[in-house]
């Protein structure tokens, strides 16, 4: 626990679970919230949604001192961006489980925000104005990456932090719906109808299509080096991302 | 001369005594109120001669040892008060003290020669040592002083007076100062008080008392935290423990090498309530953690600083020590109080508990599955889900085990029975829930009542005339933990109704071709807590099966170690419950082990050597009649359950 983060914000949404649909917390938010609980006792946690979801009851057994209710009756990004100036750090769930969550929001909010935002994050250590995270790579690897704050960061599934679920908790934490009028009334309906909702589609795999020998696919799996490619580090952003489309061109896996 | 120094002694000894007692009764005054009235100090002489003696009884050789010792006792005071507290000095009532105490005595000696080496080799362990092995030299001391003194010869010899004298004041001190200072003689006061102001009154009304009391979570009941939050007449109960190790003989945790002994849990409550240290406990360890590190008080957490956890989540909640203990503690009640205050104030059941807690309040079953595959296994057999507008006669709900590949067998076989008796049944599909009985056992009372609260919500949206489980756990919960949320239902477990089937001639049944040598292992949520321990017998009987008694059976028989949450907890110890018991089967020569819970199925058959374990449907199903040529399509199948 530390004094220097003066104010952490947790970003909660309602989950669903798979097999009954039956409302519940989502786990990755409440990994960033048992992550936030673990830097600072006195946390802001966020939820766009209905208050009488029984999610969000989830969220105060699982640690939540109070939840914040913001409406959606209006551009959440806006509206939630607004009770975030002042945070130095912006935790939450890296996406969408089943309910009405959005994996896009994160992004959207920095952006918004103009925060830098670090994704797949396992750890947290915070120092004066700034944190040491530990990112998830593939294939068991990890990267250490110190963080300018504030910022917004992004927590992994696999995140090393244990979940508590305390039913006393449900009676000590509250609830409380923050009222519309507390945001800003330009922005109007019609922003509510940029949003487009459908159902999440699994993420299609941009991968050239290569004949590997069992051999090779077995070094493929078992080893990070042994697969081909090449790392870019010359060049500018957009010299690097060149060389990146060129690849995608050359394999056809986009048409633009 | 004599005759006043037994007067002030008598009457110095009252009053030690009385003022001990006030002393103690503050200490029982730490816990919560609870219900009580004066008059029922006069329920005691019954309780004791009926109830308590029932569970002495059970041990022949203590039980004449205690009449003895407690009578003679007893008689000796009582004429010592009237002949010399009222200064009386009759000759007459000289003789009778002199034959009191000559019964006490020898009921004493009897008592020191059970402590000895002398006629078995060894004393049993599960005695404590330490101040109980001073009580039965207390005990000849007063009974040989008091004989001493009273003895009607007028020629007693100065020296012989003095150490007469000295006898019967030190066993006196044993006596009065017992209640006050915490020793042995204690349990005489505080065990018949606890007989009159047991938690579970209805115990003597000849009614079964097994189900656990509700939370009132909304008003922030989450268990017991420290020992003042037990009921005072619990903190009394404890106090009334003669530390016999009866119930620590009887736990199967303790058996098997898991850090947990029901005698020393007491005793440690004991410590609580009293403030101090269990360094002076001498008896058996809970394994692994050594006596004398522990300590207590009545507002100080009791876990882990006077108890740990693991001790608490190592308890099956088999009953057995309830069902041994001759003071009638309530022990299962204490260890889920205190499991109640971890799970709802600290989230903190070890292990696999959590994701089963979370399991059942996200999907109502234990596993995370889909409800609606909790009747697979019936898809083929052509039987009748429930609904609003479907009565039946029987509603029958199968339980977690129907989720279980080996446990649909048996719930197939019972489908088959009910066919072939034309019984009027439907089962219960995607309404069923969980019954909330592990979530309630693992201390999480609010899932408990969540979907206790569903259940009967369901329940009451359908029209049946009882329902039907062959799962104990599930029996219990409904009939006897539902009534206090307001679920009141008739609920048979299968060998109670299959039982009634075959003896009204519903059911007809051949003889079994089974020549294997059986035995039959009783469910502790059905014997103990359900007190059925004969239907399954006389099933096993009507269809020819010799029954091949386990050492331990009936109520009193071992647990297989599944209940309880125990298997999620999953404390380690020296061996496996379910290996203990098999080991009894085997003992005994035995082939089959039939069994009567889906729990206790997968338990015993989790034993990699073992004899076959098949439950009580399934051996029945292998001897069904097939008399109509309406049920052919079974007959395929009892020839496969038969193979
Ligand atoms: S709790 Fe009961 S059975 Fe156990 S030692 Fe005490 S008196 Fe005996
Ligand atoms: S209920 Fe069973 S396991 Fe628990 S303490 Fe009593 S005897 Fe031991």
């Amino acid at each position: 626990m530390t004094d220097s983060l003066k104010r952490i914000a947790v970003l909660v949404s309602a989950g669903k679970h798979p097999v009954s649909g039956q409302p519940r917390h989502c786990r990755n938010d409440s990994l960033a919230l048992q992550m936030g609980l673990n830097l600072a006792n006195d946390i802001l946690v966020l939820h766009a949604g209905e208050s009488e979801n029984p999610a969000l009851q989830d969220y105060l057994a699982l640690g939540a001192p109070q939840i914040n209710v913001i409406p959606t009756t209006d551009n959440i990004v806006n509206n939630l961006a607004t009770q975030l100036t002042n945070t130095d750090l912006i935790l939450s769930g890296t996406r969408a489980e089943n309910g009405d969550d959005s994996g896009l929001l994160p992004y959207l909010l920095a952006t918004k925000l103009n925060l830098a935002l670090v994704a797949d994050v396992v750890e947290i250590k915070a120092y004066e104005n700034k944190i040491e995270i530990l990112q998830f790579l593939p294939k068991g690897r990890r990267r250490r990456v110190t963080v300018c704050l504030p910022a917004l960061v992004v927590v992994h599934p696999s995140a090393a932090v244990t979940l508590n679920f305390i039913h006393a908790r449900q009676n000590l934490g509250s609830i409380s719906t923050l009222s519309a009028s507390n945001f800003d009334a330009k922005h109007s309906q019609s922003d509510l109808k940029q949003w487009h909702t459908c159902p999440a589609r699994k993420p299609i795999k941009l991968a050239a299509s290569r004949t590997l020998t069992g051999h090779e696919r077995l070094m493929a799996a078992i080893s990070s080096k042994a697969k081909g490619g090449a790392v870019v580090n010359e060049g500018n952003n957009v010299e690097k991302a060149q060389v990146i489309l060129d690849y995608l061109r050359e394999h056809q896996l986009i048409d633009f | 001369m004599l005759n006043y120094f037994i007067t002030a002694l008598f009457w110095l000894a009252t009053f030690i005594l009385l003022v001990g007692l006030w002393r103690r009764a503050q200490l029982w005054r730490n816990g919560q109120a609870a219900e009580w009235k004066l008059t029922q100090l006069f329920t005691i002489p019954k309780r004791y001669f009926v109830d308590l003696h029932h569970v002495v009884a059970r041990e022949p050789y203590i039980a004449r040892t205690h009449v003895a010792t407690a009578g003679g006792a007893v008689a000796a005071i009582a004429l010592v008060a009237i002949n010399y507290g009222l200064m009386l000095y009759s000759t007459m009532l000289n003789w009778a003290i002199v034959i009191a105490t000559c019964i006490m005595f020898i009921g004493a000696f009897f008592v020191w020669l059970r402590r000895t080496s002398l006629i078995t080799n060894q004393p049993p362990s599960r005695l404590s040592k330490g101040n109980w092995s001073r009580l039965p030299y207390s005990l000849l001391a007063f009974s040989l002083g008091l004989l001493l003194l009273t003895l009607p010869i007028t020629t007693l010899s100065n020296s012989i007076a003095v150490i007469a004298a000295l006898l019967l004041l030190a066993g006196s001190a044993e006596l009065a100062l017992g209640i006050g200072m915490g020793g042995p003689m204690k349990h005489a006061i505080a065990g018949l008080l606890h007989l009159a102001f047991h938690p579970r009154q209805e115990r003597f009304n000849d009614q079964l008392s097994t189900a656990l009391k509700p939370l009132n979570l909304q008003e922030k009941e989450f268990g017991i935290n420290k020992p003042s939050d037990f009921n005072w007449n619990q903190l009394l109960g404890f106090d009334a423990c003669v530390q016999c190790g009866k119930c620590e003989a009887a736990c199967p945790a303790f058996a098997a090498g898991q850090p947990l002994n029901p005698k020393k849990l007491i005793q440690d409550l004991v410590v609580g309530l009293s403030s101090g240290t269990d360094a002076s406990f001498a008896g058996s360890p809970y394994a692994g953690i050594p006596v004398g590190t522990h300590a207590g008080s009545p507002n100080q957490a009791i876990v882990p600083a006077l108890i740990e956890a693991q001790t608490l989540w190592a308890c099956t909640t088999c009953r057995a020590c309830v069902q041994e203990c001759p003071m009638l503690i309530e022990h299962v009640d204490a260890i889920v109080g205190m499991r109640r205050n971890l799970t709802l104030t600290q989230g903190s059941a070890p292990n696999k508990a959590p994701q089963l807690l979370e399991n059942l309040r996200q999907t109502a079953n234990q596993n995370g599955e889909d409800n609606l595959a909790r009747y697979y296994w019936a898809i083929d057999l052509d039987v009748k889900t429930i609904s609003p507008i479907t009565p039946v006669d029987v509603l029958l709900v199968a339980g977690e085990g129907a989720f279980d590949m080996r446990y649909q067998r048996t719930l197939r076989a019972l489908v088959k029975l009910l066919k072939a008796a034309k019984v009027d049944f439907a089962v219960m599909g995607a309404l069923e829930n969980d019954t909330g009985d592990t979530a309630r056992r693992l201390g999480d009372e609010a899932t408990f009542q969540m979907l206790a609260k569903r259940n009967i919500a369901n329940f009451n949206t359908l029209k049946f005339k009882r329902i039907l489980t062959a799962d104990p756990h599930v029996l219990h919960c409904l009939k006897n933990e539902y009534p206090a949320f307001g679920g009141h239902y008739e609920v048979l477990h299968h060998s109670t109704f299959l039982a009634q089937l075959v003896a009204n001639g519903a059911l007809k049944l051949s003889k079994s071709t089974e020549t294997r040598k059986l035995t039959y292992h009783d469910p502790c949520y059905l014997a103990r807590y359900n007190n059925e321990t004969k239907s399954p017998r006389a099933l096993l009987k009507s269809i020819g099966l010799r029954v091949n008694e386990m050492e331990r059976s009936g109520l009193r028989g071992r647990c297989c170690g599944g209940g309880g949450g125990a298997p999620l907890t999953d404390i380690a110890g020296k061996q496996r419950i379910p290996d203990i018991r098999i080991a009894d089967a085997r003992s005994i020569g035995a082939e089959v082990v039939a069994v009567a819970c889906p729990q206790c199925t997968a338990m015993l058959e989790g034993v990699i050597e073992r004899p076959e374990v098949l439950d009580i449907a399934e051996l029945l199903a292998a001897s069904l009649v097939v008399a109509s040529s309406a049920v052919t399509g079974l007959v395929i199948e009892s020839t496969v359950v038969a193979a």
